[in-house]
């Protein structure tokens, strides 16, 4: 659904350019209401990989304050799920709280993230990881003539599979090169929901499309990773989407609090994902 | 309805053969052309007394038998005294010639009308072409919508924009008509322009309350406009040449004084010079609107005459050989036949079409596919006002409309697609209504205007719907999935909807009105957007949505100077309105089949007080208004607590004057000022996934910074201007927009500075800074 968006948003920024040849940006002063909330921000996950587990942590601050986000030190925080309870530790003193041991989690399993911060406020959030499907293959083509706005050549990475029958799956796509994680901001990951596939072959699915200089070197490791996510999740990054990307300029929408899974007050999210995934090998402009 | 119409006539007949009385009958027209003048005014000097022509220019006036000297005047028009002997039913056309203003001598006889005074109509606005075409346009293009904007109680929905909002409505809450046709969207290029070719056009008007029981169907306004009939002397055209788009009308008769016909075209050709562009992208695109009215008007006899018109454009951005697409359009059609069954009693039936629909394809390749939208309504009317006496008139009527809905399609279009196609179901409704109104003369200071609609609106099958399971405020969850078969009614709902206006004339110069109305509004508007985009989705009433209605009230006080020279006026108002249709936070509207799940209903208010001063002829015209307003809506799901419209601006001032300088030269020039809108602005941040994310603690609480721009510009005409016999007329126009050069916020976005990442920008975007323009127009 997030592709519908995109191409809608992108024929009217198209429309729009055309339309408004002179319009322009220009900074100005604007008196926010600096009455900034202090609320706790929460970046969580759990998988079924069997690897450490993090929760990030930190504080919001005023919108044009001059600094790094606040870590919140000091905070008792745990997963717990099927008669488990995993204890995450602060260990560099840096908000990022990684657990003791390497766990996996379970599918169908609900965990909770409790959060206990130093002045005795508790905060949770629950969710479950759902199935992942197999990926067939994850294929690619250097090409100039898919998109048909230029004549750039790109590399367009497909991905080939079956989405099982029944609605209610969710998809997020990300991609690694040379094994760190490339689609390191949330609006580079790609995700959808079924509505509009279910059940359906996908063959030469466009999921990524990197320009021409993003490949530099000849064999390039490329990992495709697919992971499952709840409902919740996909409204949540919808929402974050809309008002970090999606919802500027000409076409602004009615902004609104980016949605959470997190009780009391606090923002952010604790997401549970099954993970997939298929290497590729990229060749240089070829 | 047809047996309440025979008994009515009866009734009529029965009253008229009362008393030695006969009814003075016919059109008034302009003498060059043909045309018939809208709302212009008969007088009767030695009873007082006097009538003013409806919207096909018909008059009806029904005197003792005697010898009377009657006056007929139009804004803009020289008088025409005619002297007739009233001894019998008698026709009559007035030829009205257009009054030559631009020579001094001449300027006492142009109408100085004191209709504003006398009418019992109050917050309404009528505009002529001439006017509006002399107002400075953006690159040229002269819109009615962008003058309607600078009345006092209307406010623009952004930079540029033809989206309008009437004393604290919404843009969908505006009843557009082009010759009685719904026009959904009557934008070009997102906004920019209107769908309306200036050429076309006869007469305008706008109804911001006191709306007469005739209309109905949406809660703020009515904006009436009205095409040309076509030339009945002559084949005569006129046209333009600017720097977006040309213009070109023909008109003329087919049937001299019989059967006339119109064809007006425009389109813009910035697309024309892409090619030769050496940006690919460029080169392969393809942008441009088009407007084509066409309008066939036929006198079968003084009591018959049938008016077949038509509106078709569209806009169209696309690329490479049709690879990605994006049009949209409305289609309207209009069939009148206008019947005198007696010359007291005028009647009108209509067949109405209007469609309005958009299309999007995207991108080649497996998740190629393309989604079509549209709302399309079939009408019949049927109108009559009987003139019984000169200080009464009735009007009642009945109207039908039929609409579809169809929210999304969406195909594929490759052979190996993955999408799965997808069609929401349409949804079929009928909104009729039946209503009487009548405006009569108690004494000699008071006049009263009253009536009563009766509104009443059916879902019919075949459709679907959800129910929904609301315990969560944020997310509705559907509970259960209904079908209805083809023809079932499954809903009705109905509303009665009275109008009142009364006017106490205290002296020749001065009055009093008040008026009161209740609309009732049952087709709604999503849009996640606060400018006017194409990608309109218009959803019935039904058993999730209520329909809208609105009560308001307006007192007035109108006064003239000199002679009728000035017009002044102060109007307050207050509006109530229930059951406003608003959206859950980051709602899914587009392709979604549970978009009624998404709404959440409120209240709105809004009050005002608006000040007028006009000078509508002589060398030197022009008015200047000034609005205080506020509009306030109560939406509990969605925020707590009574917040801003994103439209409220308090204050609002359009200064709008035009001097001819010299008999070909005119100067016009306009300056406006407006509050900031208010938007919400986010108060703190965090972050997550790299992404800096805000933080909301109000709604609308911050304000865009104030609003204000001067345009002007200078009409030279041709050396033919002050010769008649010549035909031949051309005028070059220079219009420029934003003189000094305003850079005005249309929004404000969050940016992280160039320099330093920490550092984030408000950053404003405008659209456009001083931009002048080239006209030429000519016509023959």
């Amino acid at each position: 659904m997030n592709r519908l968006i995109k191409y809608i948003t992108h024929i009217i920024i198209l429309l729009t350019a055309i339309a408004l040849f002179s319009a322009c940006t220009e900074i100005i002063d604007v008196e926010l209401d600096e009455n900034a909330t202090n609320l706790l921000v929460v970046d969580a996950k759990i998988t079924n990989r069997d690897t450490f587990h993090y929760a990030r942590i930190n504080r919001s601050i005023s919108y044009f304050e001059e600094q790094a986000v606040p870590p919140e030190l000091n905070a008792k925080v745990t997963i717990s799920g099927g008669n488990k309870t995993y204890n995450l530790l602060d260990v560099d003193n840096d908000g990022v709280y990684v657990s003791e041991l390497k766990f996996a989690g379970e599918i169908d399993v609900p965990y909770t993230l409790s959060i206990t911060t130093a002045d005795g406020k508790t905060f949770t959030a629950e969710n479950t990881i759902k199935a992942v499907p197999p990926i067939d293959s994850v294929t690619y083509e250097y090409s100039n003539i898919i998109l048909p706005f230029d004549r750039e050549y790109r590399y367009y990475i497909f991905l080939h599979m079956q989405e099982p029958e029944g609605l209610g799956n969710y998809y997020l796509w990300n991609l690694y090169k040379n094994g760190e994680l490339y689609t390191d901001t949330l609006d580079e990951q790609q995700f959808i929901f079924d509505e509009n596939i279910d059940g359906n072959y996908l063959s030469y699915v466009n999921i990524f499309v990197l320009d021409d200089n993003e490949i530099e070197a000849d064999n390039t490791e490329m990992i495709l990773e697919m992971a499952s996510i709840s409902k919740t999740e996909y409204d949540f990054r919808i929402s974050a989407l809309f008002e970090a990307v999606w919802n500027q300029g000409l076409f602004q929408g009615p902004p609104a609090n980016v949605t959470t899974n997190l009780s009391d007050g606090a923002v952010g999210f604790f997401s549970a994902q099954a993970i997939v995934s298929d290497t590729l090998v990229v060749r240089l402009k070829q | 309805m047809k047996h309440l119409t025979i008994t009515l006539f009866l009734l009529f007949t029965i009253i008229f053969s009362y008393g030695q009385k006969y009814t003075l009958s016919g059109h008034i027209k302009d003498s060059e052309t043909g045309e018939e003048l809208i709302g212009a005014a008969i007088f009767v000097e030695r009873l007082n007394t006097g009538a003013s022509t409806n919207v096909y220019g018909f008059y009806s006036l029904t005197l003792p038998k005697g010898e009377y000297t009657i006056r007929a005047t139009y804004l803009g028009y020289d008088a025409y005294i005619k002297q007739i002997k009233l001894h019998e039913n008698t026709n009559f056309d007035f030829r009205l010639s257009a009054s030559s203003e631009k020579i001094e001598e001449v300027l006492v006889t142009g109408e100085k009308s004191d209709k504003n005074i006398t009418d019992v109509e109050m917050s309404t606005t009528k505009l002529q072409m001439k006017v509006i075409e002399k107002i400075p346009a953006l690159l040229g293009e002269v819109d009615l919508i962008k003058t309607i904007q600078l009345l006092p109680g209307v406010q623009n929905s952004g930079e540029g924009s033809t989206g309008f909002y009437v004393r604290g409505g919404g843009v969908d809450q505006n009843l557009v008509l082009l010759d009685e046709a719904t026009v959904f969207n009557a934008s070009h290029l997102g906004g920019l322009f209107s769908v309306f070719n200036s050429d076309a056009i006869k007469d305008v008007k706008l109804y911001k309350g006191g709306i007469p029981a005739e209309f109905g169907g949406r809660l703020s306004s009515v904006l009436d406009v009205r095409m040309n009939d076509g030339n009945q002397k002559q084949l005569s055209g006129s046209g333009g040449i600017g720097i977006l788009s040309s213009r070109l009308t023909l008109e003329g008769p087919i049937i001299k004084d019989k059967t006339t016909f119109l064809v007006a075209g425009r389109r813009t050709y910035a697309d024309i010079f892409f090619p030769l562009s050496n940006n690919y992208s460029v080169q392969n695109s393809i942008a441009y609107f088009y407007d084509l009215n066409l309008k066939i008007n036929h006198t079968i006899s003084d009591k018959d005459r049938i008016f077949v018109s038509g509106y078709f454009g569209k806009d169209v951005v696309a690329f490479g050989s049709d690879d990605v697409r994006f049009d949209y359009g409305n289609r309207t059609f209009t069939t009148r036949w206008n019947h005198l069954f007696s010359p007291k009693l005028f009647s009108n039936f209509s067949f109405i079409y209007s469609k309005y629909d958009y299309g999007i394809k995207t991108p080649p390749g497996v998740t190629q596919f393309e989604w079509t939208s549209y709302i399309e309504n079939f009408s019949l009317k049927n109108h009559y006002t009987a003139y019984l006496l000169p200080d009464f008139t009735l009007k009642f009527g009945a109207d039908a409309t039929y609409h579809t809905f169809l929210p999304g399609k969406m195909e594929n279009t490759s052979d190996e697609a993955v999408f799965n196609n997808l069609e929401l179901p349409l949804s079929h409704a009928i909104e009729s209504a039946v209503f009487a109104g009548a405006e009569n003369k108690i004494g000699s200071r008071l006049k009263v205007q009253y009536g009563l609609r009766f509104s009443l609106f059916n879902n019919i099958g075949e459709g679907s719907m959800y129910e929904y399971n609301k315990t969560n405020p944020k997310e509705y969850t559907v509970a259960d999935s209904l079908h209805f078969d083809k023809g079932e009614i499954f809903n009705t709902y109905y509303a009665f909807e009275p109008r009142f206006g009364i006017n106490l004339t205290l002296n020749s110069s001065t009055s009093i009105k008040a008026s009161y109305n209740r609309m009732a509004q049952y087709i709604h508007l999503a849009s996640n957007t606060m400018s006017a985009t194409p990608l309109d989705l218009w959803f019935p009433s039904s058993p999730n949505v209520k329909p809208q209605m609105a009560d308001q009230i307006a007192a007035g006080l109108f006064k003239n100077f000199n002679d009728n020279a000035f017009e002044t006026s102060v109007e307050v108002y207050y509006k109530w309105m229930n059951n406003m249709v608003d959206f859950r936070d980051h709602a899914s509207l587009l392709g979604n089949p549970r978009v009624e799940g998404e709404l959440r209903f409120g209240e709105g208010k809004a009050y005002g007080a608006e000040f007028l001063v006009k000078k509508p002829v002589g060398k030197f015209t022009g008015w200047i208004s000034y609005t205080w307003s506020r509009t306030l809506r109560n939406i509990p799901d969605i925020y707590d607590g009574w917040y801003p419209a994103s439209y409220d601006k308090p204050h609002d001032v359009s200064v709008v004057l035009s001097y001819q300088l010299y008999p070909r030269l005119n100067v016009s020039a306009n300056w406006i000022y407006s509050s900031g809108a208010p938007r919400t602005m986010p108060a703190g941040r965090f972050e997550y996934g790299n992404l800096r994310l805000p933080l909301y603690t109000t709604r609308n609480g911050i304000r865009l910074p104030d609003y204000h721009r001067a345009d002007l510009s200078v009409t030279f005409e041709g050396k033919n201007y002050d010769k008649p016999k010549k035909r031949f007329h051309s005028s070059w126009n220079l219009s420029v927009y934003n003189i000094y050069d305003r850079h005005n916020a249309y929004s404000v976005s969050f940016v992280e500075d160039k320099n330093n990442p920490e550092i984030y920008n408000a950053e404003k975007l405008y659209l456009f800074s001083i931009l002048p323009s080239l006209t030429w127009n000519f016509n023959f």
